[in-house]
């Protein structure tokens, strides 16, 4: 059961990597890569490893994302 | 012509890619030749064990739940972040000063002023900021007994800034996170002086006491945390305010 | 197939995935999420090394999680992990500091732009 839940969560995870790559919107791109993150960090906690969940959550997914849209909107405009 | 080129290129990076990915996967698994990773890992083997058992310093030190042990953090990925290999933490925190410290270099310097969002989200601002400041503090001051620690604290306190700075409110100047930087910054390197002065090594933890599982308990850990959150939220703060405007000029600032 | 069999074959692919990004694509922005992607995947591949099977998270929870050292999984790994991360936000911030100067001296994001003003120059 576990297993299941992990290989799809996996699968999710890569192929929203390849969106990141094909999609040719930049600001979908940003937002797909935060999905990327958050996947990422419940696999670290199917690994076992909550306090590196939570800073992937926190930084990579949150803060990252953050980041990326605002240097996106200094750029755009 | 040079479609042609450019779809040539990116089979070639698929093959190529996908030959070198092909053999790093069978090394990761193959029993023979490879990190033998597919047998049952053995924690025992490794150099954690010295750290899962707390015998670092002292070879027969043995703990009993509530008793004390050689540094008296629960978890144990925070006795080996911000107790045996505080030397690490302490750079990477020079490290990140510094990457931000070029941010700021290299960034053009035209900044937008802060614009006012809708009346709901600037009215209901303070709760939601205290609501995010709970949750940093808490995460800091438990570090060393639940999942957590200083750096998501340090996170989570900065995307409370940020989100007053959504909201077309900057609550802490620059000048003041400077400050706040500036001393963690030098908390964390006299501490590490005083424990050479005590005890005769940089960042020992010279303040041991209390038991496992206690709230006071763990010595320097949840200090060096708290600095280390405070310094971390400083630096990212400044990173959201290199974008916009001093709040001097803005009516709510 | 196990969980780690699912663990390796995700991160790896997350890697090469991002490679692939870093050579083909042209867009700076695209080519700073594709480093991100190939980070994300190196934490996954290096927490992955310390995972144990049936193992338990190495917190001391309880008076018995005491008995359960011997099957707790690898801490070191993830006090590591837990410091990339850091230190990949603040490159990563270093990074679009310098695509926003490129495309403050470029007027464009595509990497194709300082060629062209080689070739200008040269002829």
């Amino acid at each position: 059961m576990m297993i299941l839940l992990a290989s799809i969560l996996a699968v999710i995870m890569v192929a929203a990597a390849i969106w990141v790559l094909i999609t040719p919107n930049i600001l979908n791109a940003i937002i797909v890569f935060a999905v990327v993150s958050l996947v990422a960090s419940v696999l670290f906690i199917f690994m076992h490893a909550p306090d590196v969940a939570i800073t992937e959550a926190s930084i990579g997914a949150g803060i990252t994302s953050a980041l990326f849209i605002l240097a996106y909107k200094r750029i755009s405009e | 012509m040079k479609k042609d080129k450019t779809i040539l290129m990116n089979i070639l990076a698929i093959a190529f890619l996908a030959l070198l990915a092909y053999f790093i996967y069978t090394v990761t698994i193959s029993n023979d030749i490879g990190i033998n990773l597919m047998d049952d890992n053995v924690v025992a083997d490794r150099v954690a064990d010295r750290y899962l058992n707390k015998n670092v310093l002292d070879e027969n030190s043995i703990y009993e739940w509530g008793g004390k042990a050689e540094d008296s953090a629960a978890n144990i990925v925070t006795a080996v972040l911000a107790d045996y290999r505080l030397f690490d933490t302490a750079l990477e925190v020079i490290v990140l000063f510094v990457t931000v410290m070029g941010f700021g270099l290299v960034l053009p310097d035209e900044k937008r002023k802060i614009k006012e969002s809708t009346q709901l989200l600037y009215n209901w601002l303070p709760i939601l900021m205290t609501f995010m400041l709970l949750v940093g503090g808490y995460m800091f001051i438990n570090g060393h007994l639940s999942p957590g620690g200083g750096f998501p604290a340090g996170a989570i306190i900065s995307t409370a800034i940020l989100v007053g700075v959504l909201a077309g409110r900057q609550t802490v100047s620059s000048h003041t996170l400077k400050v706040i930087e500036a001393v963690a910054g030098i908390s964390i390197f006299s501490l590490a002086t005083m424990g050479f002065i005590l005890k005769g090594s940089f960042f020992v933890n010279f303040l041991e006491g209390g038991n496992i599982g206690d709230m006071f308990s763990a010595g320097l850990i949840p200090i060096f945390y708290t600095l280390i959150a405070f310094k971390v939220s400083a630096e990212l703060s400044g990173v959201y305010l290199e974008f916009y405007k001093g709040g001097e000029e803005h009516d709510h600032a | 197939m196990t969980m780690l069999n699912i663990f390796l074959l995700s991160s790896t692919s997350l890697i090469f995935i991002g490679l692939y990004g870093v050579l083909t694509r042209k867009n700076l922005v695209k080519i700073l999420l594709s480093l991100n992607i190939i980070e994300t995947g190196i934490n996954l591949l290096l927490v992955a090394f310390g995972y144990v099977k049936d193992g338990e998270v190495a917190i001391l929870r309880s008076s018995d999680s005491i008995k359960h050292i011997a099957n707790m999984v690898d801490p070191v790994p993830q006090a590591l992990v837990l410091t990339s991360i850091v230190i990949g936000l603040g490159t990563t911030a270093f990074a679009l500091g310098l695509i926003i100067r490129y495309y403050k001296t470029h007027g464009t994001l595509s990497i194709d732009a300082s060629d062209e003003e080689e070739v200008m120059q040269n002829e």
